[in-house]
């Protein structure tokens, strides 16, 4: 089953002789319960095309569907986990109070709203910052925290703007394992924009390559690993290294 | 705690005291400057008389009702003008215009439209004190954080949580910082439309007392109008801080 449908959607900003086009014809479709990994060069369009799946931005050319449905808007249906942890938390909530933020003015009520937070918070072994602000916690605890409250909204896709492209190396592999746990256990499909290629192997069922100037796929391979996969025996994989041989040479542009 | 509090009252305390000693020796001449016992004998007697208590009242309340009209306006207009890029840009340079306009120069014109009255008192005190709190205000709303807009659309936020949520905490550090300010220019303004339009209050006393020679309770009007300064601006700080405890946290 499709689970995005991406049409010939081309973008551009600024309009006549100054426009520019910034993706062209991307066609893809995701599968329903896919790990889509998206990468690229910087000035790709590869967080743009995330966010036109997002719906916070409506494409020049082209549609995108969702199940049967046209994206014109966000819906809860896809959450968002934006790279810019730090900005995307507010600060003025309690920690339990930004995961909660997606369940307030929905069945859950009162004490219940955090006790449900705290669970989620749980998942992401959180529970002990419950009551911090988001600038007491570390980067990739904000991270987790933004990835908890997406949670809350019981996404159906989760969308990921290079979300951890700004933690270190330890710390990424070690959210790189629960995203791929939490998107197995949860069925979710993921659309993953990242520009580390490595990761995008690792996690991806697929990997797509966005080329730029404009931005359009120009590679799109199957990753055929065995899944769970695992830091230390699958980018030891004679296919992973072959898969990154050949994604390698494509972006650097041979 | 306690240490510090000495080391504060030191210097004054030391100048008062220095004060004190050259009055008492005939230094310094007792119809300009009183010695401060004296200013401190005219503040107990207008205490204990009661004589204090109608004028300061009158200032106060005076003062607070322009205040809470140029607060309540100003953060509301504030809050239009700077969700609304059309409307700032229409809006924001007249503003800016209209700003460092004193506001003591059209007690007059106030004077001339609502006459010697207390509403008139009113009027150019809440004129004088909005602009802090409304371009605070706009600058609060303008400065959202746009990642913030975007977390609310993807949870299909109403505009009215949106405002509630998001939007109104973001931009209160902002809106009490113009708040605070605009009760200092409240008072100060407060007691200018006393002196200039024959209001009841400490302003007035003020000017009379200097009028008679009564310098003593000159001084005195002086001492309370400080402390209540002081004082409200000491209430403010801690309803600050526990609005804004994530903020002053650290």
């Amino acid at each position: 089953m499709t689970a995005i449908d991406i049409r010939d959607v081309s973008l551009e900003y600024g309009e006549g002789s100054g426009a520019r086009l910034i993706l062209s014809d991307i066609s893809l479709t995701v599968r329903s319960g896919e790990f889509l990994s998206v990468i690229g060069p910087s000035g790709c369009g590869k967080t743009t095309l995330l966010r036109l799946i997002a719906g916070l931005v409506t494409p020049t050319r082209g549609a995108i569907l969702c199940g049967d449905r046209k994206v014109d808007r966000p819906s809860r249906d896809r959450a968002i986990v934006f790279q810019d942890y730090g900005r995307a938390l507010l600060p003025w909530r309690k920690i339990w109070s930004n995961v909660a933020l997606p369940l307030e003015g929905g069945n859950i009520q009162g004490a219940a709203l955090r006790e449900r937070a705290i669970e989620l918070l749980k998942v992401m072994r959180l529970e002990a910052v419950a009551d911090h602000y988001p600038d007491q916690l570390s980067g990739g605890m904000q991270q987790r925290v933004q990835i908890a409250r997406s949670l809350a909204q019981e996404p159906k896709i989760w969308l990921m703007d290079e979300p951890f492209g700004a933690l270190d190396a330890i710390t990424r592999q070690q959210l790189q394992d629960e995203v791929a746990r939490l998107a197995a256990e949860r069925n979710m499909t993921v659309v993953f924009i990242t520009h580390d290629l490595e990761e995008a192997i690792y996690l991806g069922d697929r990997v797509v390559v966005l080329g730029a100037h404009p931005g359009r796929v120009v590679e799109e391979i199957s990753v055929d690993l065995p899944k769970p996969r695992d830091q230390l025996t699958t980018r030891e994989d004679p296919r992973f290294l072959a898969h990154r041989h050949h994604l390698f040479g494509l972006l650097q542009g041979h | 705690m306690l240490t510090r509090i000495i080391l504060a009252l030191l210097l004054p305390l030391i100048l008062l005291a220095l004060w004190q000693a050259a009055a008492g020796a005939g230094m310094l001449s007792p119809a300009y400057f009183p010695a401060p016992l004296q200013t401190l004998d005219a503040l107990t007697t207008s205490v204990v008389t009661g004589k204090l208590w109608g004028p300061f009242a009158a200032t106060a309340w005076r003062m607070f009702q322009g205040w809470f009209a140029a607060s309540l306006a100003g953060v509301i207009l504030g809050a239009v003008i700077g969700f609304s890029r059309t409307a700032r840009e229409l809006l924001q340079p007249t503003l800016e215009f209209l700003r460092p306009f004193p506001a003591s120069a059209v007690i007059p014109a106030a004077i001339l439209i609502f006459g010697l009255s207390n509403a008139m008192a009113v009027w150019v005190i809440a004129f004088g004190s909005i602009w802090p709190v409304l371009l605070s205000t706009l600058h609060g709303f303008a400065a959202i954080e746009p990642r913030l807009k975007e977390v609310s659309a993807a949870l299909e936020m109403r505009p009215v949580d949106y405002l509630r949520k998001v939007a109104l905490p973001s931009a209160l550090p902002d809106i009490f910082t113009g708040v605070r300010i605009s009760l200092s220019i409240a008072l100060i303004l407060a007691v200018v439309v006393e002196m200039q339009s024959a209001q009841p209050g400490l302003g007035q006393n003020i000017l009379l007392a200097q009028r008679m020679y009564r310098s003593p309770e000159l001084y005195a009007g002086i001492v309370v109008l400080g402390l209540f300064g002081l004082a409200i601006s000491w209430v403010l700080e801690r309803v600050e801080q526990r609005l804004l405890a994530w903020k002053i946290r650290r």
